[in-house]
């Protein structure tokens, strides 16, 4: 039906409208959340967490790309999906009442042996108030692991040429390709939207934290609830 | 800063326009059979099994056509109304003296949007396009 280089341009190209279209209604909470809670101003932490993300969907191209079959993977990690979409919404619930400065149970937490100062700390380094360049890639590649339609049909794809290539190797580096240049188009949109929100969220952080943190919150629960 | 707000802006505008899919309802019950759509004396039998169709499942998609001359090619294209889901196109074999069947996946929204369109493209011609849910 289509050639393999023409596949390679309809990934590109469905990952660089999809991520404007569907990407920045599905991962743009998360997005939205360590862009406003970290306070750097430089590319590096989204050109980072871009690459932890593309970096999963290469793997996972892969794997479909290598066995020839969608389902055998996605069965496999769907479990696991769900696991991180709910540690996904902890996190930006985390990030929300990091960035308020909200603990309301700090001070019973305090007065707990069980619970030492030391876990409010640690607490609060999870809703990432000190976010560092390093967490960025690791954070990219749990992202990528967050359920999303729109990469799951260029998971189908990728499978579907891995089942007419010549062997599982050939049938690897095609998933492979296909998901890389996937994940590539998806980045200038994620990648914009993390940019202005950065710039919104130094606003933000002097004027309208509180809401941005109520967002984020709500943001947070919605991601919870979808995961359910 | 002026430029990002005005840009931020304009994409939450755009995220907008997505949801207006909401008034879009299913014109085919497909957990209960083929459906049928027919115009200029044509017609297009729509079919998925097993039903009830299900999201992340092998389903098979099956077109019986009536009335159409020597079909080269018949491609089911699957697409969710108003939102970007990326290309998913099943390609149709001939299994019988009109019939065509072919394998394919419909991916889970995890928005739980449900509402997907089946546009059955002949000779590179979409012909028509059955709306219709399918269960998580």
């Amino acid at each position: 039906m289509f050639t393999i280089e023409s596949v390679y341009i309809l990934m590109f190209t469905s990952g660089l409208f999809g991520g404007f279209g569907h990407c920045l209604g599905m991962c743009g909470p998360l997005v939205a959340s360590y862009s406003v809670a970290f306070k750097g101003k430089n590319l590096v932490p989204h050109i980072l967490y871009n690459l932890g993300r593309i970096s999963t969907y290469t793997l996972l191209g892969g794997l479909v790309g290598m066995t020839g079959s969608f389902l055998g993977i996605a069965v496999h990690i769907q479990g696991f999906q769900r696991f991180i979409m709910i540690i996904a919404g902890i996190l930006i619930v985390l990030m929300g009442i990091g960035l308020a400065g909200w603990f309301p149970f700090m001070p019973f937490l305090r007065n707990q042996e069980i619970f030492s100062l030391n876990f409010v700390q640690k607490l609060k380094s999870i809703s990432l108030e000190s976010l560092r360049i390093g967490s960025f890639y690791p954070l990219g590649i749990f992202a990528g692991f967050i359920p999303c339609g729109l990469t799951y049909t260029a998971l189908i794809t990728a499978a579907r040429t891995g089942m007419e290539a010549e062997n599982h190797f050939l049938g690897f580096l095609n998933g492979v390709t296909m998901m890389l240049l996937f994940g590539l188009g998806t980045m200038p949109a994620l990648l914009l939207f993390g940019k202005i929100m950065s710039a919104i969220g130094a606003q933000m952080r002097q004027r309208l934290y509180r809401l941005s943190a109520i967002l984020m919150v709500i943001m947070g629960i919605i991601f919870i609830a979808r995961s359910l | 800063m002026k430029k990002s707000v005005i840009i931020f802006l304009i994409l939450l505008a755009i995220a907008a326009c997505y949801n207006r899919e909401a008034n879009l309802s299913p014109d085919c019950n497909i957990h209960s059979g083929a459906c049928i759509k027919s115009y200029n004396g044509k017609e297009i039998s729509f079919g998925i099994e097993p039903m009830p169709v299900k999201a992340m499942e092998s389903l098979y998609f099956r077109v019986k056509l009536t009335n159409y001359k020597n079909p080269q090619s018949i491609i089911v294209n699957l697409s969710m109304p108003k939102m970007s889901m990326g290309y998913n196109q099943v390609s149709l074999e001939k299994r019988g003296l009109d019939t065509y069947e072919g394998r394919g996946i419909i991916p889970a929204c995890p928005s739980g949007r449900r509402l997907w369109k089946a546009s059955i493209i002949i000779n590179d011609k979409v012909e028509e396009s059955f709306l219709f849910n399918v269960h998580y």
